[in-house]
């Protein structure tokens, strides 16, 4: 089954306040960011106000998750009393 | 819609300008939103995003950046907003909450530290089981006491046969850390720094 997520573009709005574009800075290779290490830190762990994500597989949207639901690693979730 | 990095200073906007590279996601621009005594960094993009690897690596760059550049309480991947409106309201009802939580982290990173633990079978007594939480004990005040004053704050936990110990530290003192720990025996796996994410 698959779900569809469509978002109307907003205009740009008047109060966001511009940075200057800078050079984009390589990642830092010493850091050796492993996938599972970087997704513990950015998909498990943060602040949540509001969100929503799509996971996709091949360009076709699958799910559409509510942030504070159910975005949590595998390990966060067996930790979880049952 | 407004794909939101975290929160900083209100003021900290203009000391951005300088100092950190402010492209995000899919190299979108990333901007700050005045939000009372806050800031919010931000993304215009034109839907949701995916989280991709490249897309979680970009976020955590970016609040990494707002570090060196004062203080953020990161955001978790995914937060996205339809418009300032929604953005405004969810984080005003949430600012002093926020902003103490950026007086404590401003300027620190975390390191995670796991510490290979001694392989065993299951405890066979009681006695076994507590002379075995003891060593453990024993292990994590030795790490904890190997890391000094630079500790400003600390989690633990026993997983999977490790120490898993995350610790809050000052963003300039982090590489003279990780270094010092490389000593340590037994030896743990490092890495970092990252965002202060487990300690908002």
């Amino acid at each position: 089954v698959a779900a569809v997520h469509v978002c109307r573009r907003r205009p740009r709005g008047a109060g966001l306040s511009d940075l200057p574009a800078l050079p984009e800075e390589a990642p830092d290779e010493d850091q050796e960011l492993s996938l599972v290490d970087l997704v513990d830190h950015v998909l498990n762990k943060g602040i949540v106000l509001a969100g929503e994500a799509t996971i996709a597989i091949a360009d076709i949207d699958l799910i559409y998750l509510g942030l504070n639901v159910v975005l949590a690693s595998v390990e966060t979730i067996l930790k979880e009393p049952s | 819609v407004l794909y939101a990095y975290g929160v900083v200073r209100g003021g900290q906007a203009c000391s951005l300008r300088d100092r950190v590279p402010m492209t995000g996601l899919d190299g979108a621009r990333v901007q700050i939103l005045p939000v009372g005594n806050l800031g919010v960094a931000l993304s215009e993009m034109s839907a949701p995003p995916e989280p991709m690897p490249q897309r979680l690596r970009a976020h955590n760059s970016v609040c990494l950046a707002l570090i060196q550049a004062g203080g953020v309480v990161p955001f978790r991947f995914g937060n996205v907003f339809e418009n300032e409106e929604e953005l405004c309201a969810a984080v005003g009802a949430k600012a002093a909450d926020l902003e103490r939580k950026l007086v404590r982290l401003a300027g620190c990173v975390e390191l995670n530290v796991r510490v290979p633990l001694e392989p065993g079978e299951r405890p066979s007594s009681g006695t076994d089981y507590l002379r075995r939480k003891k060593r453990e004990l024993e292990l994590a005040e030795r790490l904890r006491t190997e890391l000094g004053p630079a500790l400003k704050d600390w989690r633990q936990e026993i997983r999977h046969g490790e120490l898993r110990a995350t610790c809050l530290v000052a963003a300039g003192g982090a590489a003279e850390l990780k270094a010092k720990l490389k000593a340590f025996e037994p030896e743990p796996r490092l890495t970092g720094p990252w965002p202060p994410s487990s300690f908002v």
